[in-house]
């Protein structure tokens, strides 16, 4: 492979990857996690997140040029590796359904309440293997545009959330007998917000500046981790903690309540912002849907990527058509949410310490 | 590829397709329910491109049922297109219906997608059906009346726009008390007559449009009131005022199961009339502000006083501030009780601050 990503694109995969999949459902989590103070959660997670997302461009840094696929074996043995490799195979497929069925749910509930979910699925999967086709390098550039994109719109978002919204119900900002986490299964949807920054494992890094790189992994995090804050704080001040809680997409409920007749014709804003929420879950779904025809082809390499990518999206747009109902969507969840962060929170801290350790021994022979 | 795609961006919402001309938009919902039986009926603008003059028709609909839904169906059984609510501009509840609950209305609108949550709630006086279905010269219906009497007299800060969504954030807190536009005939007109109290989403009493000052103060973001106040020195000379408010400052307490809520309000008083011209000397203009300052210190304090003593009902959302000043004991309190002997000391801060460019002290100069 010899794809190279700059450091800006790297940021923006990043961006593009995280942001999509628990952003409607983060401001219900965040006031269930710990009211009008939980965004305090969300700032530490970033905090948290960044460690983990240095740990794994750390592990990558030790092998330019390569992807875990490749280094696997050599960091950890045949047998280790390729367990590593399994649970990653696993969890992307989760990943990247439980995603496509979110964006094809969310899609038809709140704008085609009557077009059936098999077109809505077929649509998305065709445009994402269009996606696929361009590899990593398009991806890559395309995140930049969507990222882009998705930053503007989502600050402009913001300011016009933040001016509408009632400060009373906004506040306590901070308080010191609040501070505890209220519902582990809320907090643990927190978590998974963040979830995402693996894919680093599967992009070739090279030593080429070097030093740079992780201040903007970094800062990236830690940007999304403000953004996620400001729009769940904003959510709850238009809604009100209490009655945020009733809304599984509460982002989407908080864009729909918004009337800003200073802006004319554009008052209503949902519309406009919906594309936006589009394009971050299409993003999402494009990547993971990458890192897994990647993976696939690069360890069984008598099919080639195209087919693979084709293969896993017919798979995926067959399983948005069975997760039809909601106590299926919900198990679902239940199994991508564990496993997910089972593997983004032990794996890369696990690869980081033997990283190291080889690195010291190199370092003394 | 493309070729693909492109097959697919004519198709762009085909089974949601649905021109304007084939739904029946709603304007105005009136909910009432008389012997039991719940009533909607309502106003539809309905797009018709053969019209000249306007290209809407208006029409009305009406269904009874045993519950909403059941009306809804009796709606849909009469209309030549299917309805859609997206469109709506007010919903005016009947009195009677108000004093039970209106919360099932209010979390039918919360569950139906095309309702837009930003609707304007009302009460109304008189029977729904006599306001709604009415021929109206003022505006194209009495629904987008009803929307804009409320949203002018709202942004010039003279009463509260109160929307669906505002009320459906308030019904899972502990603690729900808001205010509702009462309006209704008066002189065969229209009108806004005053604000609604509503307790646990049940109407408790109306307040008279020329008691809600204190309200407006309180509760509206830019109150802009006028006031009169007589001349110290000729009682027959009225001079007005329009009055905002500077700066607004509640502080709550709880001290020994006492609860302490303090209002501080800063005035800006504008000179704009006097009914004769008489000259207002420094001394006199400190009379006045200290006049003007006891009169609104008096609207607020016993509206306050009457919320706790009549009606038990704090729609000041004191309690949201109490929440933010003591978050901890909120938790524990049971603010029905808190509040129903709650002291209130209300302080204002009237200042005069302009003579509307005029110098009714011209001749005393001399």
């Amino acid at each position: 492979m010899s794809e190279k990503v700059t450091s800006k694109q790297l940021a923006f995969i990043l961006f593009g990857i995280i942001v999509g999949y628990g952003t409607m459902s983060l401001p219900k989590n965040t006031a269930l996690t710990g009211g009008t103070t939980g965004w305090i959660w969300l700032i530490l997670l970033a905090i948290i997140t960044s460690i983990y997302t240095y740990m794994v461009w750390y592990t990558g840094i030790q092998f330019p040029g390569q992807t875990l696929v490749e280094y696997s074996s050599r960091l950890v043995g045949k047998w280790l590796g390729a367990v590593i490799i399994f649970l990653f195979i696993l969890y992307y497929i989760g990943f990247l359904i439980s995603s496509t069925s979110i964006a094809v749910e969310a899609v038809k509930l709140t704008l085609l309440s009557k077009t059936p979910n098999w077109f809505i699925s077929l649509v998305l999967c065709a445009v994402i293997y269009y996606a696929l086709t361009l590899k990593l390098n398009g991806l890559a550039r395309f995140s930049e545009i969507y990222g882009i994109l998705v930053i503007i719109s989502t600050v402009i978002l913001i300011v016009l959330m933040l001016s509408q919204i009632n400060p009373l119900s906004a506040r306590p900002l901070f308080t010191t007998f609040n501070f505890k986490i209220k519902s582990m299964e809320s907090f643990t949807y927190l978590v998974y917000a963040f979830v995402g920054f693996e894919f680093i494992y599967l992009i070739p890094l090279s030593k080429e500046r070097k030093n740079k790189t992780p201040w903007i992994i970094l800062v990236t995090i830690i940007l999304i981790g403000c953004i996620y804050a400001l729009l769940a704080q904003a959510s709850i001040g238009i809604l009100g903690a209490d009655s945020i809680v009733y809304y599984d997409e509460a982002l989407f409920t908080a864009v729909r309540r918004l009337n800003i007749p200073l802006l004319q014709i554009f008052k209503r804003l949902d519309g406009i912002f919906f594309v936006t929420f589009i394009m971050t879950f299409f993003t999402t779904s494009a990547l993971v849907a990458y890192g897994l025809s990647y993976i696939l082809s690069s360890l069984f390499k008598k099919l080639s990527y195209k087919i693979f990518s084709i293969l896993i999206l017919s798979m995926t747009f067959v399983s948005t058509l069975f997760l039809n109902s909601y106590e299926v969507i919900e198990l679902f969840k239940i199994w991508v949410n564990t496993i997910g962060i089972g593997f983004c929170y032990t794996i890369p801290l696990l690869l980081f310490i033997i990283a190291k350790v080889k690195k010291h021994e190199k370092k003394k022979t | 590829m493309i070729v693909i795609i492109l097959c697919f961006l004519p198709l762009t919402a085909c089974w949601d397709y649905l021109d304007v001309e084939k739904r029946s938009m709603v304007i105005s919902v009136g909910i009432d329910d008389k012997n039991g039986e719940s009533t909607i009926i309502g106003g539809i603008g309905s797009v018709i491109g053969t019209s000249e003059d306007k290209g809407v028709k208006r029409y009305f609909f009406k269904g009874i049922g045993d519950d909403f839904a059941d009306a809804r169906l009796h709606i849909d059984s009469s209309l030549p297109f299917p309805l859609f609510l997206g469109t709506s501009r007010s919903i005016v509840f009947s009195e009677s219906y108000a004093s039970k609950s209106i919360e099932p209305y209010l979390n039918r609108i919360d569950q139906l997608y095309d309702y837009r949550k930003s609707v304007l709630l009302t009460i109304s006086k008189d029977p729904i059906e006599e306001i709604l279905d009415r021929d109206i010269e003022q505006d194209v219906s009495v629904g987008f009346l009803l929307e804009n009497i409320m949203e002018q007299l709202t942004r010039n800060g003279k009463a509260l726009y109160v929307t669906a969504g505002d009320a459906l954030n308030r019904i899972p807190m502990k603690y729900t008390a808001y205010l509702i536009p009462y309006i209704g005939l008066k002189d065969d007109i229209i009108q806004y007559l005053g604000l609604c109290v509503m307790k646990d989403s049940k109407l408790v009493d109306i307040v008279k449009v020329e008691d809600t000052d204190g309200i407006i103060y309180l509760l509206n973001k830019k109150p802009r009131l006028t006031e009169y106040i007589e001349h110290p020195k000729d009682k027959n000379i009225r001079i007005l005022y329009i009055t905002t408010v500077s700066g607004k400052k509640i502080y709550t307490d709880l001290k020994k199961e006492q609860l302490q809520i303090n209002v501080e309000l800063n005035v800006d008083a504008e000179l704009r009339g006097q009914t004769y011209i008489l000259p207002i000397s420094q001394s006199e203009k400190k009379l006045m502000e200290k006049q003007l300052s006891s009169k609104i210190k008096e609207d607020i304090q016993s509206i306050i006083e009457r919320s706790i003593k009549e009606y038990n009902c704090d729609f000041f959302d004191f309690y949201e501030y109490f929440r933010i000043q003591h978050p901890k004991l909120y938790d524990e309190l049971d603010w029905n009780l808190v509040y129903q002997n709650a002291k209130v000391d209300v302080s204002v801060k009237a200042r005069i601050i302009n003579k509307n460019m005029r110098d009714p002290n011209a001749l005393g100069k001399k």
